[in-house]
């Protein structure tokens, strides 16, 4: 158990982590706090897995379902609140793909909260199947959803 | 530049981050934190049922079955801890079942479901278990002042109040924290998978 979680720990945390700051502003004190938690859980839960869903969909129903609770925590809502700008800047080095990034995290976290999840795994190249598992949501109204969030994004970014 | 492919490829080409700890340490910590909330759930049944024990000492002890009025004042006092105790059992329970590793809409009613039980609990029970309680030990309190020493009975007095007010303000809390959770999970889930 403990070398499957080790393993998962390696090979998920960066996506999970990335998932989480989607929900967090860009913050990275605040998704790698989340982060963890969502790796508490997996721990948690890791046992009751069954493989009735792929690992990868399992996971990110735990990651989603966990910041989406995470974020309602008032401590969180407050550190939020206070937050403007995105933490993304690295070592002082400022370039157009990092401003950008800045920009996404901002729009994205304008989003509603479930778009919110949509719209971060689709820029985990996540499958629509995979998405419906994880959300719940059937995939046609999947579709039209993402497509709406797609252009949101954009547009949100361009401004 | 800034076409949807152009964000997912900046998406993409963030910088890779190590976790902060191993996954040794991870496991270390989860139990710990596992573990941790296991005792913080069942510290309030603890400290009730330690509560219940006590007056049920008390009972025994003053034979308060002999006094129908102290008897009676008593038992209400008891049985409302002993409500309090079952529903807060239930309550860990049920929250127990809810698991993280379904999907968000599954993991939403669920949770939805539990702060509306938790929301009846608030509104129903814990008003008539409160005022009950307090209404016993006040009723009680010529009896103390009958039985107890001066200074016995104000400590009662004095310590009862900080405790009622202080329990009070700690339950209003706890219920406007858990209403802010439903509210928010309600407005967000009904906006998105009911619509």
């Amino acid at each position: 158990m403990k070398e499957l979680f080790a393993q998962l720990y390696e090979q998920e945390y960066d996506r999970v982590f990335r998932l989480c700051r989607g929900y967090f502003s860009g913050n990275r004190v605040l998704a790698e706090d989340a982060t963890q938690e969502v790796f508490v859980k997996i721990w948690d839960n890791l046992a009751s897995y069954r493989e009735e869903a792929k690992l990868t969909t399992w996971i990110y129903r735990i990651a989603i379902n966990v910041c989406l609770m995470q974020v309602r925590k008032a401590s969180y809502r407050k550190e939020l609140h206070v937050l403007q700008i995105p933490d993304v800047t690295m070592d002082g080095v400022v370039d157009e793909d990092e401003i950008r990034l800045s920009k996404m995290y901002s729009c994205i976290q304008q989003l509603e909260e479930v778009n919110r999840a949509i719209i971060l795994m689709i820029l985990e190249g996540v499958e629509y199947s995979e998405m419906a598992e994880v959300t719940g949501i059937k995939e046609e109204t999947l579709r039209v959803k993402i497509h709406r969030i797609k252009q949101s994004l954009t547009k949100c970014v361009k401004q | 530049m800034n076409s949807f492919e152009d964000l997912e490829n900046t998406w993409k080409n963030q910088n890779r981050l190590s976790p902060r700890k191993s996954a040794e340490d991870l496991i270390n910590s989860a139990e710990a934190e596992i573990a941790g909330m296991k005792i913080k759930q069942r510290g309030t049944v603890l400290i009730l049922s330690l509560t219940v024990a006590i007056l049920l000492l008390y009972l025994v002890w003053m034979q308060a079955y002999r006094h129908a009025w102290f008897f009676t004042g008593l038992l209400i006092m008891i049985g409302m801890l002993a409500i309090r105790i079952v529903l807060e059992v239930v309550s860990y329970a049920r929250f127990q079942r809810i698991s993280p590793n379904k999907s968000t809409n599954a993991y939403c009613e669920e949770i939805i479901a539990y702060y509306h039980w938790r929301r009846s609990i608030h509104y129903i029970f814990t008003p008539i278990i409160y005022v009950s309680y307090v209404a016993a030990f006040v009723s009680l309190m010529p009896l103390f002042k009958a039985n107890m020493s001066p200074g016995l009975y104000w400590y009662v007095l004095i310590s009862g109040v900080i405790v009622f007010i202080g329990l009070a303000l700690l339950i209003y809390h706890q219920i406007k924290k858990e209403m802010t959770i439903l509210n928010s999970l309600k407005s967000s889930a009904q906006e998105h998978f009911y619509s």
